[in-house]
């Protein structure tokens, strides 16, 4: 999330009306430059464990609350409530990591700008109309707050512009990693309409069918990276999360190649292949295409 | 080439740099700059407020005078 975070930062505002609204947007966004403080001294990639898992979420929201506490200042435990709101506004918009690397769980909704624009501006709004309530009921205060929610909304407009414009559309959301159940009761004896659902609803693959589909083809695996265009190979199975060495992105368009023979892949390359046999024809070719090739 | 397309021509140049930390603190100092600037405004006009509203409740001490 991105504006998103000021509207939680202005909401928990009117919660703790002395606490000083910078410290409270910076704790919103707390996780956020904690990342950017790791990625300073070397552009590197995964650095969200260390600052958007759970535990340094905890971990950071703790630390900003003793230390608020420490200064004497009121309001500690809304910066720490600030800080660790941060997690579940990010599980709207993107895929965090829960404890380690792997999983990612997160709707995901970077990859779908417009769906993510109209999410964060709605939290805008509701944000600032929470902020208006501790603000004096005056046409200029209206004002002003009219032009925050805004001048948020322009900024995540824009952010959404930049999101859209890479081309990022594979919507990967996830939640769990579990398999599909069904929540049908067990049929009883003779309950045939019972057993027809459960096997109308079951999976079409047997738990065999599953293992070999897993073990597929072996090959190679190559991802290329949409951003800077870096490759990277795997020979056996891809991780879950994979980011980029070069720039740090996490968006790859993947080719596998078999290495070994497999009937499918022979016979897709076989249909996709075209033949180079001198006098076959070809279906765009035309004879004066092929006069001026001779004539070369 | 229009200026929306030379816009979102900057904007992909930009992404296939790769995200720097700088662009990243930049992008995140701007939400905390425009709140800081808004609350800025809203506690002076509330200060003006209840400067207005002091001065209209002791204003009929001052008249007694």
């Amino acid at each position: 999330m991105y504006a998103g975070h000021a509207a939680v930062a202005l909401a928990l505002r009117w919660r703790e009306p002395r606490l000083p609204i910078v410290p409270l947007v910076l704790a919103c966004y707390g996780p956020d430059w904690v990342e950017v403080a790791l990625m300073l001294p070397n552009p590197q990639a995964g650095v969200e464990t260390y600052t958007h898992s759970l535990p340094s979420m905890i971990l950071g929201a703790a630390l900003v609350t003793v230390l608020w506490k420490l200064a004497r200042r009121p309001g500690a435990s809304v910066l720490g409530i600030a800080w660790l709101l941060h997690w579940p506004a990010d599980l709207f918009t993107g895929r965090k990591p829960v404890i380690l690397p792997a999983p990612l769980i997160g709707l995901d909704l970077y990859r779908l700008p417009l769906a993510d624009f109209v999410l964060e501006a709605m939290v805008v709004a509701i944000g600032c109309a929470i902020y208006a309530r501790g603000a004096p009921k005056r046409a200029e205060s209206r004002r002003v707050i009219v032009i925050l929610g805004a001048a948020l909304i322009a900024l995540q407009a824009a952010v959404d512009v930049a999101l859209s414009v890479m081309r990022n559309t594979e919507w990967e959301p996830s939640l769990a990693l579990a398999t599909r159940q069904s929540h049908l009761p067990r049929p009883r004896e003779h309950d045939w309409t019972g057993l027809r659902m459960r096997f109308a609803l079951s999976p079409s693959h047997t738990r065999r069918e599953g293992e070999m589909a897993t073990d597929g083809p072996r090959g190679i695996v190559t991802l290329v990276c949409l951003t800077c265009g870096k490759e990277k190979f795997f020979t056996r199975e891809v991780p879950a999360a994979v980011s980029c060495e070069q720039c740090g992105s996490t968006v790859f368009r993947s080719f596998a190649t078999p290495t070994e023979p497999d009937e499918a892949a022979i016979d897709a390359l076989e249909a996709q292949a075209r033949s180079m046999a001198y006098g076959d024809s070809s279906p765009d070719t035309t004879p004066t295409d092929v006069r001026d090739l001779d004539l070369r | 080439m229009s200026l929306l397309e030379r816009l979102v021509d900057l904007l992909a140049a930009q992404y296939r740099w790769g995200m720097h930390p700088l662009k990243l603190g930049t992008a995140l100092a701007a939400p905390v700059l425009i709140v800081y600037l808004a609350d800025r405004r809203i506690r002076r006009l509330a200060a003006a407020v209840s400067a207005d509203e002091e001065r209209v409740r002791r204003l009929p001490r001052i008249r007694r005078r």
